[in-house]
């Protein structure tokens, strides 16, 4: 067998960020790895286990706060950490090409996506205008954006697209290694599917090195050749990903293992009380959007299209689906912060919202104890010294520490601030907690930490729970029932296993199989 | 389009507001112009009871408004007892000599702020930036007033530029090109002294948001596309940085205009400024009255412009349309 060409090797790299002048332990401490064409290397670890560092540092994108501490990095012959800015500057999206989580982000919001990566062209070629818009074209069409789009705003295009654009630049000057982290995160099932296939086609047709970052084993398992898992910074587990499956060696890796969401894989709750009172009923919903769409028109998205749903205290309801299925609706018009067009709520007690991206929904300048009295304040409960004994209360019962207390949310970890945000919800002692993907976006091991907390809080407080996910693999481990929203409608429903084992509607049957599966 | 006849009913609207409320303010002053004549011996009592009859000043407020609106339709905007003339050819040369004055501060001021601004986000924390805080925080805690004394003090010890006024004596018999550079000469000073006046808030407003765009997810994913330094900075940070400060350039005018009044009256720049203040003291009625009506337009203008640079500047706005 030919050896193919080795592209990358990283040997002991150690990489750590300096914290007000005090050097911090290593957040990459001695990897080391090779990758040759053709070949895609996956890296999985929980969140802080430094796989961005990593990332950020093969391109010499540290922060300014992270220093290199040793190591080298080799690509092509070229020891990259010697390179200064200016010969990394044409190698960073030519020869070595990267794609990082949120597209939404990674793009710049005021120009219009083509605009976006013809500027990648234009950077690494000396070509004229009309030749960087007629590769840039190319790529575009090579990930499958319709040449239509090249004139669009990132705001103008679903997650997908925005990802596929990402894509188009990372690959429209060929390069040799595609970095992509997290490439797949906050995106629905079908569309992650859609998006990993992208990148092995791409592996297969410009024979790139792909280096695919995950928090998500399933995901790398069915993609990556061999397997590379990180735990606070180091390498603890390496090898070609069967063999990683079969016989981890680290307990981390076990870990991470056992906590892919499986279908099936939900606790029994014991033997059934009595019907428990419902906490929420809803008859009938209708909510439209008027959005204008294209010159002068306006298009009408039925974002509910009837939907009944009924809830009972302790039990918990899943509503699954696309985006753009209504969902996100729902939750807001059940927690009131929108009222439908026509139908009927009726809610016992108090229901609270807890959103995906915990990060923007808290304030980041209040401290962790301040977020959670401040419904306290606002309701005027109790003085200021009960506020802030019922605060830490709150805090060690969805299992944060004191120490918590005086730090910011942006110096928490996501696992972390969702569980703030799940104490600033209980706060207020409702009786049902809506999650709007409270989970999309983190790492297994942290979800099945929040999904056992939930368990618990429901246990001992018959909280009422409406998981809204577009996951079915996440939900299905803690669920009772299910529903599937497709365009605005309940299209299946019914207890998890059933739903499961026989979808009815092909919607259900997409995010069934889109369920990320180790291999078996 | 229906946008902008909204926009244009909006501000007819708004001026009407502000005639009748300035009408009222001014009639809220005790006296009126022909007060000081009464003073006067030599005249008699008959004939300023004659002249007040002539302007209309013995009538009723809401009738001396109706009669000014009957004027303003005729382009003529009242009459000014001081200038013995109607306010309107009294009014216009003065508001273009401000708009010449405003327009080219507020270019200048931008264009400065832009570039200091960009350099000062960009190299973060170093000397340069330091230099731009000290200096910004510095002018934010000087007045204008003090700025535009210490201009005319530093002008007149060097004698490099001139003083006051807006031409020359003799500015008839020069060349195109000589009338130009006399011109230029003579806005150098106002120029400047708004331009120091506005400058600290905008390079700071530049830099804040260039910082913010510069620490976003898709400046660094632009870095690792390759894309150059420069280019980056300038194509790619700015042009995402660009619409809160947009916003800013309607806002900001308004404070413009009101120093643009003082730096006038200190520099004697025949613009609105110091045709206002002088209306006051006299209690010229219909002169201040439509001395704010000037600046009002001006205002409105200016936030029109503003927003429709906002409309093309961000895509996110022109989707859900301006409202």
């Amino acid at each position: 067998m030919v050896e193919a060409e080795r592209v990358l090797e990283v040997r002991d790299l150690t990489v750590a960020y300096a914290i007000g002048g005090e050097p911090a332990p290593a957040a990459v401490d001695g990897v080391s790895f090779d990758l040759a064409a053709g070949q895609v290397l996956g890296v999985a670890g929980a969140s802080g286990s430094g796989k961005t560092t990593l990332v950020l540092a093969l391109a010499g994108l540290l922060p300014g706060a992270a220093r290199v501490l040793g190591g080298r990095v080799r690509f092509r012959g070229r020891e990259l950490l010697e390179l200064p800015e200016s010969a990394l500057q044409p190698l960073r999206g030519a020869e070595l090409a990267m794609v990082f989580q949120e597209p939404g982000l990674a793009l710049n919001p005021v120009l219009p996506v083509g605009e976006q990566v013809a500027e990648v062209v234009r950077a690494h070629r000396g070509w004229d205008e009309a030749r960087c818009r007629e590769q840039a074209v190319a790529s575009m069409s090579r990930v499958g954006l319709h040449e239509r789009l090249y004139a669009a705003f990132p705001h103008e295009l679903s997650h997908g697209q925005r990802q596929r654009v990402t894509i188009a630049q990372a690959v429209c000057c060929e390069p040799v290694l595609l970095v992509a982290d997290e490439p797949t995160s906050g995106l629905d099932s079908t569309t992650r599917a859609e998006i990993l296939a992208l990148l092995a086609e791409l592996r297969d047709r410009l024979g790139l090195a792909l280096l695919l970052v995950s928090h998500d084993l399933g995901t790398l398992a069915a993609h990556a050749d061999r397997l590379l898992v990180l735990y606070d910074g180091r390498v603890v587990e390496a090898g070609r990903v069967r063999e990683v499956f079969e016989q981890p060696r680290h307990s981390h890796t076990r870990e991470l293992l056992s906590a892919i969401p499986r279908p099936g894989a939900r606790r029994g709750h014991g033997v059934r009380q009595p019907r428990p009172p419902e906490v929420v009923r809803a008859s009938g919903l209708f909510k439209r959007y008027l959005r204008r769409g294209g010159p002068g028109g306006t298009v009408e998205v039925r974002a509910l299209d009837g939907v009944d749903l009924a809830l009972a205290a302790a039990a918990t309801l899943a509503i699954v689906g696309e985006s753009g299925s209504g969902k996100s609706t729902l939750a807001r018009c059940l927690a009131g912060l929108e009222a439908p067009d026509r139908g009927e709520i009726v809610l016992e007690g108090g229901s609270q919202l807890i959103f995906q991206d915990s990060a923007t929904a808290l304030n980041p300048r209040l401290r962790a104890v301040e977020i959670v009295e401040e419904p306290l304040v606002i309701l005027r409960r109790g003085s200021g010294r009960e506020r802030r004994r019922r605060a830490l209360e709150l805090f060690e019962r969805v299992g944060l520490s004191g120490d918590f207390a005086a730090r910011r949310p942006l110096e928490l970890s996501g696992g972390q601030r969702q569980r703030l945000a799940i104490a600033r919800a209980l706060a207020v002692e409702p009786r049902l907690l809506i999650l709007d993907e409270a989970l999309t976006g983190l790492d297994v091991s942290s979800q099945a930490q929040i999904l056992d907390l939930l368990r618990e809080l429901q246990a001992a407080h018959a909280l009422a729970c409406l998981l809204i996910s577009h996951d079915l693999g996440v939900v299905a481990a803690v669920a009772d029932e299910v529903a599937v929203l497709h365009q605005g409608r309940i299209v299946e429903r019914g207890p998890v296993a059933g739903v499961l084992a026989a979808p009815q509607h092909d919607e259900t049957r997409a995010l069934v199989a889109a369920i990320p599966a180790p291999p078996a | 389009m229906r946008y902008l006849w909204r926009r244009a009913a909006h501000a007819v609207l708004l001026l009407f507001a502000v005639s009748v409320f300035s009408f009222a303010l001014v009639e809220l002053a005790p006296g009126d112009y022909f007060d000081e004549m009464r003073l006067n011996p030599q005249i008699s009592r008959d004939t300023v009871a004659d002249l007040r009859a002539r302007y209309g000043l013995d009538r009723p407020l809401p009738a001396r408004y109706a009669l000014w609106l009957r004027s303003v339709a005729r382009g003529e905007l009242g009459y000014s007892f001081a200038y013995a003339s109607p306010v309107g050819p009294l009014l216009w040369p003065r508001a273009l000599h401000t708009l010449a004055l405003t327009g080219s501060a507020t270019l200048l001021a931008w264009l400065l702020a832009i570039a200091i601004g960009v350099q000062s986000a960009a190299r973060q924390g170093e000397w340069p930036d330091r230099l731009w805080g000290a200096l910004t925080s510095g002018f934010l805690a000087t007045p204008d007033l003090l700025v535009a004394l210490g201009l005319l003090l530093v002008a007149l010890r060097t004698g490099a530029f001139p003083t006051g006024g807006m031409v020359s004596p003799g500015f008839g018999e020069l060349s195109a090109f000589g009338k130009l550079r006399d011109l230029a000469a003579h806005a150098v000073l106002p120029v400047a002294a708004l331009v120091v006046g506005m400058l600290p808030v905008l390079v700071r407003q530049v830099r804040a948001s260039m910082l913010a765009a510069l620490a976003s997810p898709f400046a660094r994913a632009a870095r690792a596309h390759g894309i150059p330094r420069r280019r980056l900075l300038y194509r790619h940070a700015l042009r995402a940085a660009a619409p809160p400060l947009l916003s800013l350039v309607g806002f900001s005018l308004g404070s413009l205009l009101s120093g643009a009044l003082v730096v006038e009256a200190v520099m004697s720049w025949p613009g609105l400024g110091p045709l206002l203040i002088e209306a006051i003291l006299a209690r010229d009625v219909y002169v201040v009255v439509g001395a704010v009506m000037a600046s009002t337009l001006f205002l409105l203008a200016g936030n029109l412009v503003a927003d429709l640079l906002l409309y093309a500047a961000d895509p996110r706005i022109r989707r859900e349309g301006l409202s």
